[in-house]
């Protein structure tokens, strides 16, 4: 399979498109940490589906907002599995995604863009630092972190979020200028609305059926095609990949 | 080039009068399909008619042209190979990579930089170095600073044992020979045997009298006698290669002959704090990782241990990472010569021990390629000394102080040649000092340690000096003679 041998922690797995990644490398063989903040039922259902088909994989809370706990993790994580070999991080702080009511402009303020950096920009940052003394050391790391399309086109301008999801395209950028040289590739999916998932519940069928109208393949992303691209960029098809960022939205976005 | 039946090639030239009785062949299997070499099976007594004919050829003409004359057919030999389309080039370019096994593209241009070497203008630097005036000693009797007169003798005839190991290697050898206006015998090493031979050929294009002053043929180390024999009958033998060759040769040559051996070496690369910041870190691992993929360290100027100063932006062992990941990128751009099985052992071997180094210290470290043994980068932290089996394998220390690591390679004095470096401006001639006195005998830019200037001195010799006899006319003998002037009154 395309990630025997593999380990992989994928945040905010305990459902949505986090959970369907983690489903994804495990079928491909991958070891799966499924990390999630609090939804521990959830999260062991993830984990009890994918041992079910005869993949491996534990459920890991953690708050990766904090430093000291992502610390804490990566820890436990090598010293109970020896290596990460792939970090998916897709958790981002809570956010909801209601075209009708969304946070306008002018109401936007300095703590809504803080809670999101943190969320996505700075837990990325951290994980990825924690891992790196190991990535250099097996001169191997494959980083993935979730963005949006919106970044490129905000359909629906959620301020906060789209700026803070854009701060982690430029870090993956940057992040894979310097780290290719240990083996290391830093990569993006840029999902479009993907649906069903508990964060696209809000997004009402006028505004699906108006994002269909304008999709080229006339569907919305469902979670296993985010998976799919992500078992892509993990694997070793993907070796001379980096820097990029892969819009996974029925072709809304071509750039 | 005579090529017959598609893949026969002739790995051997003598002066166009001389014929040998009998020719063999030799199949070597190569990815391409085989390829015959054919050589003369000579005989001891057509060795001994060989050198009688090449020094005769080389009184009456070689050693009549002025060193001037020899360096401008030499360099215009040279001038044909910087022409991508040159038939011996062609020929060179495609039978090299299937004879050595290593990589077409990385051969071709290595080969073109080589050559390059041996334009007019650098062999003119190359004499000037070491002799003035073009060497002008070696054509004339010239003034000397004792009041007398002074001319410099090259050997009649050089017995030349080449290495197989890099390309073209002999050529160096070979001009060198005939800038002291030398009439030479080469034996070649199948590993090798063409370029040489091409190269002849291309002289004779240029001046075929010049090219009659050279024989060059394969014969197996095991035929001794033809060996002895051909150290019989020349002045000077220059011997390359193996310690185990040279010192086989060595054992031949009688005290009274001149012997000049070029044997095992090795080459060691520092790299200092000030080459590992952030913007030049990648660029130091990609120049080091050049001096250890040319050839795959097989030439004795390639590093086998490197030391990497701590205090950098990046670790040693950070640095480690990033070099063999360079290399991993270089096997993509460049392959690795087919290994033979003992190379293969050689290398699992070193890698067995380092995996049990890392059992007993936590802080070594191996980078390997995972499938194979394309390259290795075992990660010390604690400084010594360690030859590599080669074949882009390689011992990696840390070091407090660049300073230090004269200590650690003093013990291999006899065996240092090459040190390649990248340090501050401010200890580049201090540590030159140092390197030099341990036996350090070529300090180079890092990246450039398989490239040797045209004013090398080899191993720490001199290429023309070390091949010359000086013969003198003391002033007392020119101010006798001038009572014997009928004229002076």
């Amino acid at each position: 399979m395309l990630l025997d041998h593999k380990v992989a922690l994928v945040t905010g797995a305990s459902r949505g498109i986090g959970a369907a990644i983690a489903k994804g490398l495990a079928q491909q063989g991958a070891i799966v940490i499924v990390n999630y903040l609090k939804n521990h039922e959830k999260a062991n259902a993830i984990v009890a589906d994918i041992t079910a088909s005869g993949g491996q994989a534990v459920a890991i809370p953690c708050d990766v907002r904090s430093d000291a706990a992502i610390q804490a993790m990566i820890t436990e994580v090598l010293n109970n599995f020896g290596a990460i070999d792939i970090l998916v991080n897709n958790a981002f702080a809570p956010f909801v995604f209601d075209p009708k009511h969304r946070r306008l402009f002018g109401d936007t303020t300095w703590a809504d863009f803080q809670a999101q950096i943190d969320g996505s920009l700075k837990a990325s940052h951290y994980l990825t630092q924690a891992l790196l003394p190991a990535f250099k050391r097996q001169q191997y790391g494959r980083v993935i972190n979730i963005t949006t399309n919106l970044t490129q086109n905000p359909v629906i301008p959620y301020h906060d979020y789209i700026a803070a999801k854009s701060a982690v395209l430029g870090w993956t950028r940057s992040a894979a200028v310097e780290l290719g040289a240990y083996g290391i590739r830093v990569n993006a999916i840029a999902p479009g609305l993907t649906y069903p998932t508990d964060a696209s519940r809000t997004t009402h069928r006028d505004v699906r059926e108006a994002i269909i109208a304008q999709t080229p393949t006339g569907r919305l992303t469902k979670p296993a095609d985010i998976a799919g691209a992500a078992v892509f960029l993990a694997s070793a098809l993907a070796d001379n990949i980096t820097g990029q960022c892969l819009f996974v939205d029925g072709g809304l976005t071509m750039n | 080039m005579s090529q017959k039946n598609g893949s026969v090639i002739d790995v051997f030239v003598a002066p166009k009068t001389f014929a040998f009785e009998k020719y063999t062949e030799k199949v070597l299997q190569t990815p391409d399909g085989a390829i015959q070499l054919r050589y003369p099976d000579a005989t001891p007594q057509e060795i001994v008619a060989l050198a009688e004919a090449l020094k005769s050829k080389r009184a009456t003409y070689l050693n009549q042209l002025s060193v001037r004359e020899i360096v401008r057919t030499i360099g215009l030999a040279a001038e044909k190979w910087t022409d991508p389309h040159y038939h011996y080039r062609q020929v060179a370019e495609k039978y090299l990579p299937l004879m050595t096994g290593y990589d077409a593209t990385q051969t071709t241009l290595e080969l073109k930089q080589y050559m390059r070497l041996f334009r007019e203008k650098e062999l003119l630097r190359f004499v000037n170095s070491e002799l003035a005036n073009t060497g002008m000693a070696m054509d004339e009797f010239q003034p000397n600073l004792s009041g007398g007169f002074s001319k410099f003798y090259g050997p009649d005839l050089l017995f030349q044992i080449f290495s197989g190991n890099v390309p073209g290697v002999q050529i160096w050898t070979l001009i060198m020979g005939l800038l002291v206006k030398s009439a030479i015998i080469g034996k070649t090493s199948f590993a090798e045997p063409l370029m040489p031979v091409l190269f002849v050929k291309t002289l004779a294009d240029v001046d075929p009298r010049l090219a009659d002053v050279l024989a060059i043929l394969p014969w197996s180390s095991q035929e001794v006698t033809l060996t002895k024999t051909a150290i019989q009958h020349a002045e000077t033998v220059i011997v390359s290669g193996s310690e185990q060759t040279v010192t086989a040769v060595r054992d031949f040559v009688p005290a009274t002959k001149q012997l000049i051996r070029y044997g095992y070496k090795i080459g060691v690369a520092l790299v200092g704090r000030i080459a590992l910041t952030a913007d030049y870190y990648r660029q130091t691992a990609e120049k080091l990782v050049s001096d250890l993929g040319v050839y795959d360290q097989q030439a004795c100027l390639a590093p086998q241990s490197v030391y990497i100063e701590r205090g950098g932006q990046l670790s040693p062992g950070e640095f480690a990472s990033v070099m063999a990941t360079a290399l991993d990128n270089y096997q993509h751009q460049y392959r690795q010569a087919t290994l033979q099985p003992a190379e293969k052992l050689a290398i699992n071997k070193l890698r067995q021990n380092a995996l049990s180094e890392m059992i007993n210290n936590q802080t070594t470290q191996m980078f390997s390629s995972r499938e194979d043994l394309t390259w290795t980068v075992v990660y010390h932290d604690t400084p010594d000394f360690q030859a590599s089996p080669l074949n882009r394998t390689v011992h990696v220390y840390a070091v407090d102080r660049l300073a230090d690591v004269p200590n650690y390679i003093a013990p291999f004095k006899p065996y240092l040649q090459t040190a390649g470096l990248a340090v501050a401006p401010q200890a580049l001639m201090t540590l030159a000092r140092q390197l030099g006195e341990v036996g350090i005998t070529r300090l180079c830019a890092l990246g450039e340690m398989n490239h040797v200037s045209a004013a090398w001195h080899h191993d720490g010799g001199f290429n023309l000096l070390d091949l010359l006899r000086v013969v003198d006319i003391e002033a007392n003998l020119d101010q006798y003679v001038e009572r014997f002037d009928e004229d002076v009154e």
